[in-house]
């Protein structure tokens, strides 16, 4: 059984500038055990799609249609209380900058100790002790001295850890990772994402990766789905998207990799700018920008069309380009 | 007549001063019942306090219209000869103290107002020239207004107070000295960052004298971030005047200001006569409560950090 | 140091110039000798920077002279009444955190309805009051009315440490409530406003979300992750109000009859009785300088990104 469904999410934040859809029908599946990375760059609305799926949106953003099935279960029956029982239990979330999501006058015991007892009766005593696990399950060594300290005590790296570790210790069945490594050193962030792949593996936990770097997910996400202005433009299993992507942005992307092209040759990049979500043009968001585009894309948006091998994509002229990474 | 034309024009002026201040943000200040309830209040309070002589229903400092028989009377009560109710009762010599609210009414307003002024007179020139001195001058007055600052306000008044002796010139001597530092010290603020401006540099370059870009370039833009502060200083002022009063150092019994009254009224209030003490004190709280709401309003209306 | 001096000179050239103290001292028909003879006693024959040097030099040593009226030493005078104040003060800062805290960050959280608003306004009144007249209101609706608590006085008193306290005494807390109460108001308010411009900031930050994704409930987001934040700042504050505290207890104690240092100088200065005010501007001094200390070593203690950076240097 899939443990997450969406269909169809649509998120919209009502500013004074108009509606902004920051996500207009998602649809994605996810299976027990399987990593999808969620590519786009600033404002496709990724991270909205993460926090939509924990009801962890900011006013004046709001889910205004759509369906969220987790286990089964649809998140949008469930009260604030019983949602809550799910967060940091069953689904749990690791941000972007641990250094702002960790609370910095509150010790590390504090802040997991709590994320415990928040959804287990349990002893301060056994939950400190699930915490100094953790601690050592994602590489933390000393983890029963270093649980008293304060956040700012830790490097980067190691902060991320922790809030990694904090996603471990209720056992959930699926984490959101939004960007979590996008802040940190390049060698740190290959280190993190074996261990995160590994440590999903071993658990069975599926795992959404939330990032704007194609490079990233390549490495460790099974599937792949490229946002773009709120939509999914392209999604399937990664090896398959990357060896031949059918829309004009994905192979924009695959394109701009640095190391990609030839020495000496000028790096490739998508012309134009991410579009202004609050005046969307009609028709394909991706017009603009696209070197392919004709009037049929600038009128109408295109649906989704279902290709062989679970590939889907969005595009009234897909292309056939085989891409080499 | 002439004396009410000229409250009459002290009071339009005022309101006009007022709607100039606002000046396109009346939305931005007038957000909610509050603000409206609490312009209304000040409003009516100012004017009853301009206008006490004609609204008051009786002159209570002028001895012939008094009879100690109707002393300590409660709210509603009639006088001895019928003649006249006294709608809040009366003081233990028989002065009505409706009309004794009015009058105290504007005799605090009218000291905290101009102990108000002056103050921020000083202070603004004060600042101003520090900052624009710089040097040891700067850090010669500025230790002066930290020195000041670091005391509470109502000992030093106390301080000065039991120096001075009582007197109405001597509480807005007191007041004045009390405060002027705090100006003195946000006017620095202002014109430090002012003068690092190009139209500062500008006027320089064109020759012109220090007193002329003093008071004409620099000074129109410390004034805004003044007028906010301005009100709820009043304010303050007007709570100070008053705890001086109660104390008893405050101004002089011919001229009660609400301060006063609430004292004189203290000692009957454990036997029951509360109206002595009760109504000059809900006053007091009205006055004070309006106008640091107005301030309030004010600021938020102003700041242009809050502008979406 | 500098405040220290300039306070010496100022305080005591200023209280110079409070009338003669000698008129009360002694009665209009004394004879020109008794007169000469109560000058002597009390060093008012010396000429004027002389007797100012030996007023530094003996309050080098502690000694800020005999107070007038009661004949003891003025010091000795003020540390004997100092102890009432402090209590009444401390236990106004506790009530003052306890008021305001919770009701600033209820505001903070609910700012934009009608809660927050209300909450905002109420402060507003809540420093309008005069301190007098909150008291005079309380004890009207408390002492008079309900006939609860007692209006003037102090009760009993309990010698703990050293000093005596009436907190902690069976038959004394009931008349701290009142004037601490009282004190407190114009403080809590003060605290409320802090509390709620600090949690709407809080509330902001990305920790509070990460802490709602890990499922907390919103009572503890509020009241350990938020309150922990903003308790800086508020301590920092609090900690120089405390100085402003016993500066307003002076009224306090007029209006409830607390015998405290407060209602001491309002007696001396309607006495005159000159070396009584410079001692008590004296200890002021003193007090708001080791107000400033401890708040600075509170600040250490509370913010822990601080004390790293001590451990470091």
């Amino acid at each position: 059984m899939n443990v997450l469904e969406v269909k169809q999410l649509q998120t919209h934040f009502m500013t004074r500038q108009g509606v902004v859809k920051a996500v207009d029908g998602v649809d994605f599946a996810l299976e027990a055990g399987r990593v999808l990375g969620l590519v786009g760059e600033s404002g496709s609305g990724k991270s909205v799609t993460g926090f939509s799926i924990l009801r962890l949106l900011d006013a004046p953003g709001q889910v205004v249609g759509g369906q969220v099935l987790f286990q089964g279960q649809d998140l949008a029956e469930l009260s604030e209380r019983e949602m809550r029982g799910i967060r940091g239990n069953r689904i749990a979330m690791i941000f972007q900058d641990p250094l702002m999501t960790l609370n910095p006058v509150l010790r590390i015991d504090t802040q997991m100790v709590e994320a415990v007892q928040a959804h287990h009766r349990v002893s301060r005593q056994a939950a400190l002790a699930r915490s100094a696990e953790a601690l050592t399950k994602v590489g933390i060594p000393s983890a029963h001295e270093r649980l008293s300290a304060y956040p700012h005590q830790f490097s980067g790296g190691m902060r991320q850890r922790v809030a990694i570790a904090i996603a471990l210790l209720n056992e959930p069945d699926l984490i959101i990772a939004d960007e979590p490594t996008t802040a940190l050193d390049v060698t740190i962030q290959s280190q993190i994402l074996s261990e995160v792949q590994a440590l999903a593996r071993d658990t069975g936990t599926a795992l959404i990766w939330i990032t704007h770097d194609l490079a990233v997910v390549s490495g460790m996400a099974d599937d792949i789905a490229v946002m773009y202005a709120g939509r999914i433009v392209e999604s399937g299993p990664t090896a398959e998207v990357l060896r031949a992507p059918r829309h004009p942005y994905t192979q924009g992307l695959l394109g701009s990799i640095p190391g990609h092209g030839q020495r000496g040759q000028a790096l490739q990049q998508i012309p134009g700018m991410a579009p202004n979500m609050a005046q969307l043009p009609p028709g394909c968001a991706f017009a603009p920008r696209c070197a392919h585009a004709d009037a049929k894309c600038r009128v109408q948006a295109p649906a989704p069309e279902a290709g062989r091998d679970g590939r889907v994509f969005r595009c009234h002229h897909p292309r056939e380009v085989a891409a080499c990474l | 007549m002439m004396d009410v034309g000229l409250r009459l024009l002290v009071l339009v002026f005022g309101v006009a001063w007022f709607a100039r201040l606002l000046r396109g943000q009346g939305h931005a200040y007038f957000t909610g019942i509050s603000a409206y309830l609490s312009t209304g209040v000040l409003l009516i309070l100012l004017v009853l306090a301009i206008f006490a002589p004609e609204f008051s229903p009786q002159n209570p400092y002028d001895l012939a219209q008094l009879s100690i028989m109707d002393g300590r009377l409660a709210p509603g009560a009639a006088s001895m000869d019928g003649a006249f109710t006294y709608h809040l009762g009366t003081d233990d010599q028989g002065r009505d103290i409706l009309s004794g609210i009015l009058y105290g009414l504007r005799v605090s307003l009218t000291v905290s107002l101009v102990a108000t002024l002056v103050a921020m007179a000083i202070g603004v020139v004060v600042g101003m020239y520090a900052a624009w001195a710089g040097g040891k001058t700067e850090v010669v007055l500025m230790r002066l207004v930290d020195l000041q600052l670091s005391f509470p306000s109502i000992l030093v008044a106390l301080m000065l107070m039991a120096a001075f002796g009582r007197g109405l010139d001597k509480v807005i001597l007191a007041l004045v000295i009390v405060q002027w530092a705090y100006y003195a010290r946000t006017v620095r603020g202002t014109a430090l960052s002012e003068t690092g401006k190009d139209y500062i540099a500008a006027a320089k370059c064109l020759g012109l004298s220090d007193a002329r870009i003093l008071f004409k370039h620099l000074l129109p833009n410390c004034i805004p971030p003044l007028l906010v502060i301005s009100t709820i200083q009043v304010a303050n002022t007007i709570v100070l005047e008053s705890s001086l009063s109660f104390l008893g150092v405050g101004v002089p019994i011919t001229n009660p200001s609400l301060g006063l009254l609430i004292s004189n009224g203290y000692g009957y209030m454990l036997s029951g006569q509360y109206w002595m003490s009760m109504f000059p004190g809900l006053a007091l709280l009205a006055i004070v409560a309006a106008i640091n709401l107005v301030g309030d309003r004010l600021r938020d209306a102003l700041n242009p950090r809050l502008r979406r | 140091m500098f405040v220290i001096a300039a306070m010496v000179v100022i305080v005591f050239f200023g209280v110079y110039l409070i009338g003669n103290p000698i008129d009360i001292l002694i009665s209009p028909d004394a004879s020109l000798q008794e007169i000469e003879d109560t000058k002597a006693r009390f060093g008012f024959h010396l000429p004027l920077y002389q007797q100012f040097f030996n007023f530094v030099l003996n309050a080098a040593q502690g000694d800020l002279g005999r107070s007038f009226v009661h004949g003891e030493s003025a010091v000795a005078l003020i540390l004997h009444y100092m102890p009432a104040t402090l209590e009444l003060a401390a236990l106004g800062l506790l009530f003052s955190l306890l008021l305001g805290l919770p009701l600033g960050i209820y505001a903070g959280y609910r700012a934009r309805q009608w809660p927050g608003k209300a909450i905002m306004t109420g402060t507003i009144f809540g420093f309008s009051f005069p301190n007098f007249w909150v008291g005079m209101l309380l004890i009207l609706i408390f002492s008079v009315q309900l006939q609860w608590l007692p209006s003037t006085g102090r009760g009993e008193t309990v010698e703990v440490l050293g000093l005596q306290l009436s907190l902690f005494a069976p038959g004394g807390w009931q008349y701290m409530l009142l004037p601490a109460l009282t004190l407190a108001l114009h403080k809590a308010s003060l605290v409320a406003r802090l509390a709620q411009a600090g949690t709407q900031e809080a509330l902001l930050q990305d920790y509070v979300k990460f802490a709602r994704a890990k499922g907390l409930s919103e009572v503890r987001i509020l009241f350990v992750h938020v309150l922990k934040n903003i308790l800086i700042p508020v301590v920092s504050v609090l900690g120089l109000e405390l100085g402003s505290m016993i500066a307003f207890a002076v009224v306090t104690e007029t209006v409830f009859s607390w015998p405290g240092m407060g209602k001491l100088l309002i007696d001396s200065i309607t006495k005159l009785d000159r070396p009584v005010i410079v001692a008590y501007l004296m200890m002021t001094v003193l007090v708001f300088v080791t107000i400033n200390l401890v708040v600075d070593l509170l600040y250490t203690a509370l913010d822990p990104r601080v004390r790293l950076q001590g451990e470091q240097s």
